[in-house]
């Protein structure tokens, strides 16, 4: 599906919320979920904060919808929305010095693979190491596909900074693998 | 090829969302560097769980939980705030200006009435002398207030007691007379604003509200600082210029 089919299909349902039809914002909701709730929870770390702060994202869009314009992709204008509202808890975070932010695990494990989880939790830690604009920018270009373009938009910075935020997330992501030897393991494992 | 040269070509190729795994000229570089053979790997490694990540999803019922945290007005859904900024900015400068308006027609309501008997039997011409020396001040067109002298005693003596004794008539003619004057020729006019303070006194209050809104302005804003020193060249930077990231990182 093309960007442009996308927004014409998003119109009459954008135009339906608009008119307060609790059916149309349940689709969108629907519709959007999985990219909110994945930026939240690679930003934060944590499901329950993700959940949250995609719930406040979706109200705000629900309740700002008349202030998207229709001419431009709407999934930009909805993922600058929630890296917003990320940055604003992980700013209220730094002000309780005391909570600790401790990964979430999948407690239940179906298919045993003890080596992908692990290896997960290490991206999702070395992902939490890194800065948080680089993490935007760099999920928001690997994870959600947006050109860098998008992502300037969407980030209100210049296209350069965009994308010398992304290489200095993947050469410090990078870094942060081989420095905990996750690399070494895997070879092990493998021989 | 380099290592330099291995890591810029590894994200130009990220960049236009190709695979580096499979250039053929990175992995020939690799099978020699063991260096960038370990991070062609940890990239294999991150994108594989970042592929993973993206199947992230939210409890269920989580669209049904947003909705229903929704107050739904239909007729307020969408208004444009601007429009609602407006109409609270409209509302509280007409209620201002009401306010104003009230307090002016309070102060003029309470000014004591002229004693009749001074001026309705004028049977003397000193006593025509001592009304026609009333604190009225009118500004003639030669920029000089109209002295009540002026005024010829037969036109002092055709005030009849029926007009002389409807105060507010003539104070609002008062009023009218002052602020055209004052309209007309300003410079002069707030030198004598005394004087038609004197005429008018609902503009007492007024001024001397302008007056303290000015005081604690001036007060308020602060003094002019002083310029800026321009800005030091970056160092080792012949040229003088910055990437924009070096910028803002």
């Amino acid at each position: 599906m093309t960007a442009c089919q996308a927004i014409d299909e998003l119109r009459p349902l954008v135009k339906s919320c608009l008119a307060g039809d609790q059916t149309a914002m349940l689709a969108l909701v629907a519709r959007f979920q999985g990219q909110v709730f994945g930026l939240c929870y690679r930003m934060l770390g944590q499901r329950q904060d993700a959940e949250d702060a995609a719930q406040e994202t979706f109200l705000r869009v629900l309740r700002n919808l008349h202030r998207w314009d229709p001419s431009r992709d709407f999934e930009p204008w909805l993922l600058a929305i929630a890296g917003n509202r990320c940055r604003t808890a992980l700013a209220s975070r730094k002000r309780r010095p005391n909570v600790e932010v401790l990964a979430d695990r999948d407690v239940d494990d179906p298919s045993g693979h003890g080596s992908a989880n692990h290896l997960a939790e290490e991206v999702e830690l070395a992902l939490r190491d890194v800065r948080e604009e680089y993490r935007q920018a760099f999920v928001l270009f690997h994870e959600h596909e947006l050109s860098y373009g998008e992502i300037a938009v969407a980030m209100e910075v210049p296209l350069g900074t965009v994308k010398t935020w992304v290489h200095r997330a993947r050469r410090e992501l990078i870094e942060r693998l081989r420095s905990r030897g996750v690399l070494e393991e895997q070879r092990h494992a493998v021989s | 090829m380099q290592c330099h040269e291995f890591e810029e070509r590894m994200h130009t190729l990220l960049d236009e969302r190709r695979l580096p795994q499979s250039d053929a000229r990175l992995l020939a570089h690799a099978e020699q560097c063991p260096d960038c053979r370990l991070n062609l790997r940890a990239w294999e490694v991150l994108s594989q769980n970042l592929d993973q990540a993206s199947s992230h999803l939210p409890p269920g019922g989580f669209a049904q939980r947003v909705v229903s945290q929704l107050e739904v007005r239909p007729a307020e859904y969408g208004a444009p705030t601007r429009y609602r900024s407006w109409l609270l900015a409209g509302a509280a400068a007409t209620a201002a200006a009401i306010g104003l308006l009230a307090v002016t027609i309070g102060q003029n309501r309470h000014r004591p009435k002229p004693a009749p008997p001074a001026i309705a039997a004028p049977d003397s011409p000193a006593e025509n002398r001592a009304l026609a020396t009333s604190p009225v001040v009118d500004i003639g067109p030669d920029n000089k207030p109209v002295n009540a002298e002026s005024l010829t005693q037969e036109q002092s003596l055709q005030a009849s007691p029926a007009e002389l004794s409807r105060a507010d008539v003539d104070s609002l003619q008062q009023y009218s007379q002052a602020f055209q004057s004052l309209a007309s020729q300003v410079p002069q006019a707030v030198e004598r604003l005394d004087e038609v303070e004197e005429a008018t006194p609902g503009l007492r209050p007024v001024r001397t509200s302008f007056s303290l809104a000015i005081g604690t302005i001036r007060r308020t804003i602060p003094p002019p600082r002083k310029a800026a020193p321009p800005p030091k060249p970056a160092k080792g930077d012949s040229s003088g210029l910055l990437t924009i990231g070096d910028q803002l990182v």
